[in-house]
């Protein structure tokens, strides 16, 4: 579903934020786990197509992101860990370009955004609103059309126990959708039921291991163990 | 340390530091008019300048002309060292009045240009031109740099902005009673205590709307919107002044010359069309730069850079019209030729626009660099134009290149302006 091919990606030219020989993610829920400024969230830029490898290639769905631009991210839903929108839109105006761009209904971004809450604020821009009020506004826009491939960054932080059991609601429902969704985290436990394989991330090398038939009680201990010890428990 | 001291020393190491990389690009627009003289005018008229700057003379225009770039450079400096200071800053244990002064100090000290200057001046106008120095017109030079930073402040009591903008006047002056008179003025402005303006309250709420019954837009028309948000017409407005210039030296050589022939008026009004398109382009570009901050996450939704590009050029693009308007009662025909020059210099723009955050001259640089020569080729054979025309996508198709390139997650500070900045909840 998610493909890299021989990808290497730096911020400054003389540097290598992270290397990806070669690597398959499939549907179901796989965390990105490391420690702080491993590549996690660099990572994800690149699934989302936020950031351009320096080299290499990144397919959704067989699309490459760079020269099928539209086609690989039409079932693309990405929220990143900083709340990330223009003040010059609206939150209902946010929404409603990216049911535009989904080709979904604008209804739906009106469902979207009620059911993560913000409805009422859809006429305020991003500066109006907490921090936990601008995550609810992005995870809103995964909401709209069916995303094939849902990343999570830091989904849980600044997140409210009603919103914290919304998400795992969500990352439950696109995986029995047959989903890929992608949750960097540094909260395992939440997700220990659920999750299918891990992506381990230290200094910019990625490990990547299925641990479906790991049993459930033994899963955090081996997540934590991959993730180098650095991880809570949540 | 001092609390002014050592909120001084932070401006100076934050704001200021920031704002005297910025002046380089004004130095350099002063620096080129100066050149433009023809020689030996260009000596004699800067003899003059350093001779009215630190000498006796009898006209105040260079001391003016000195006010007006030390104004230049400290209203760069202005949005630079204020980023953030009527946030977390207000709570440290420091009074307004402090902090005003400690402002006022870093935005002098981005005027460093001049100071430096005034020594340098010194030294010729005794040492080569050996003119006597006028000592009360010396020293009043650094009394109006402070006069100049504390008028620019933003948001401060209309009296000390009055007493300070009194004090320049006084400071141009250049006599002693003059001078005196701005360093009382300066005091005395100093010694009021400024109010500490309300913190930002959010607009009052509207009811909630009922969003699904709103106009639905296309999403290429919601970002249009957004953009067209945030350059805003005033900014717009600011960047129009630029072709000003050109488009009335238009007028000025065809009023003027009544016995032009019509073949040299068709390409001043060309060359001036050209000219002012390539400024107001370079200036309505590097405004958008400034005002709208990068966006990472849009571009993880399903759109191609092509399509954010085009909507770029179209904003960019579109207000260039009034220009061609503007020249088109000195000769329309040459106008009209000139309007194929639009849509290559918005897609100029959108393409100049990526990646121009980290340069000096943001992508003001990259604007003129080529609109400038090719239109002024255009303006000397017009059969160019429809070559400008027919490569016009090609440089769509460059600027979303452009588009695609950029480390969408890197900070540049240079052209970071926090007004609207999400991530920066004070008002900055």
């Amino acid at each position: 579903m998610i493909t890299f091919d021989d990808v290497r990606f730096s911020y400054v030219a003389d540097g290598i934020a992270i290397t990806i020989p070669r690597l398959t993610i499939d549907p179901g829920l796989t965390l990105v786990v490391g420690p702080n400024g491993a590549g996690k969230s660099t990572m994800l830029r690149l699934i989302a197509g936020v950031e351009r490898p320096t080299t290499g290639t990144v397919r959704i769905e067989g699309h490459d992101l760079w020269t099928e631009e539209v086609a690989a991210r039409r079932g693309l839903a990405y929220v990143p860990e900083h709340p990330e929108l223009t003040p010059y839109a609206t939150i209902g105006d946010t929404a409603l370009l990216v049911a535009g761009l989904r080709g979904v209904d604008p209804l739906e971004a009106v469902d979207a955004l009620h059911r993560a809450g913000v409805l009422p604020l859809a006429h305020r821009t991003v500066r109006e609103l907490s921090m936990g009020q601008r995550r609810r506004a992005l995870l809103a826009t995964a909401l709209i059309g069916d995303a094939r491939v849902l990343i999570l960054d830091e989904p849980l932080e600044t997140m409210d126990q009603e919103m914290r059991a919304f998400i795992h609601e969500l990352v439950r429902e696109r995986r029995a959708a047959g989903a890929a969704v992608l949750v960097a985290t540094h909260e395992i436990e939440p997700f220990v039921s659920d999750v299918d394989a891990v992506i381990a991330v230290r200094d910019g090398i990625v490990h990547h291991e299925s641990i479906a038939s790991v049993p459930i009680d033994d899963r955090l201990a081996h997540i934590i163990s991959l993730a180098g010890g650095v991880e809570g428990h949540g | 340390m001092s609390p002014v001291l050592a909120l001084t020393r932070f401006h100076l190491r934050a704001g200021a530091r920031v704002a005297l990389r910025a002046n380089a690009a004004l130095l350099g627009i002063v620096t080129f008019i100066f050149g433009q003289a023809p020689a030996p005018d260009a000596l004699l008229t800067f003899e003059r300048f350093m001779i009215g700057i630190v000498s006796r003379s009898a006209t105040s225009g260079p001391r003016m002309l000195f006010a007006a770039i030390a104004a230049g450079l400290g209203a760069t400096a202005v949005p630079r060292v204020m980023l953030g200071t009527s946030g977390w800053m207000r709570s440290l244990p420091v009074d307004a009045r402090t902090r005003r002064r400690a402002a006022v100090a870093a935005i002098t000290a981005a005027q460093s240009v001049i100071a430096i200057s005034l020594v340098v001046f010194a030294i010729i106008v005794r040492g080569v031109l050996h003119d006597p120095l006028d000592w009360p017109r010396i020293i009043g030079i650094p009394i109006m740099m402070v006069a100049i930073a504390g008028t620019l402040l933003p948001r401060q009591q209309i009296m000390m902005r009055a007493l300070d903008a009194i004090a320049i006047a006084a400071a141009i002056g250049g006599t002693g009673l003059t001078v005196l008179v701005a360093l009382i003025l300066i005091l005395i402005s100093n010694t009021l205590r400024p109010v500490i303006d309300a913190p930002a309250v959010p607009k009052a709420a509207s009811a909630p709307v009922a969003l699904a019954s709103q106009r639905v837009r296309s999403p290429r028309a919601l970002w249009l919107r957004t953009t067209w948000r945030a350059i805003g017409m005033r900014r717009m407005a600011d960047a129009a002044l630029a072709a000003a210039i050109p488009c009335a030296f238009a007028y000025f050589i065809t009023r003027n010359n009544p016995q032009l022939p019509i073949a040299t008026v068709q390409r001043v009004a060309r060359i001036c069309c050209a000219t002012g398109l390539a400024f107001f382009a370079a200036s309505e570009t590097n405004a958008l730069l400034t005002s709208r901050q990068p966006w990472p996450w849009a571009r993880s939704l399903p759109w191609s850079a092509l399509d954010r590009v085009m909507v770029d050029a179209i904003v960019l693009g579109a207000p260039l019209i009034v220009v061609v308007a503007a020249v088109a009662p000195v000769h329309w025909p040459s106008a009209l030729v000139m309007l194929c020059m639009v849509p290559f210099t918005g897609a100029l723009c959108a393409g100049a626009l990526r990646g121009a955050s980290a340069k000096q001259f943001g992508a003001a640089g990259l604007c003129l660099a080529i609109s400038i020569p090719v239109g002024v080729f255009v303006a000397i054979w017009p059969m160019l134009a429809v070559v400008v025309l027919a490569i016009t996508p090609a440089l769509l198709r460059w600027a979303a290149a452009r588009e695609r390139d950029p480390r969408a997650t890197r900070f540049a500070e240079l052209r970071h302006s926090a007004t609207g900045d999400p991530m920066w909840i004070s008002r900055a």
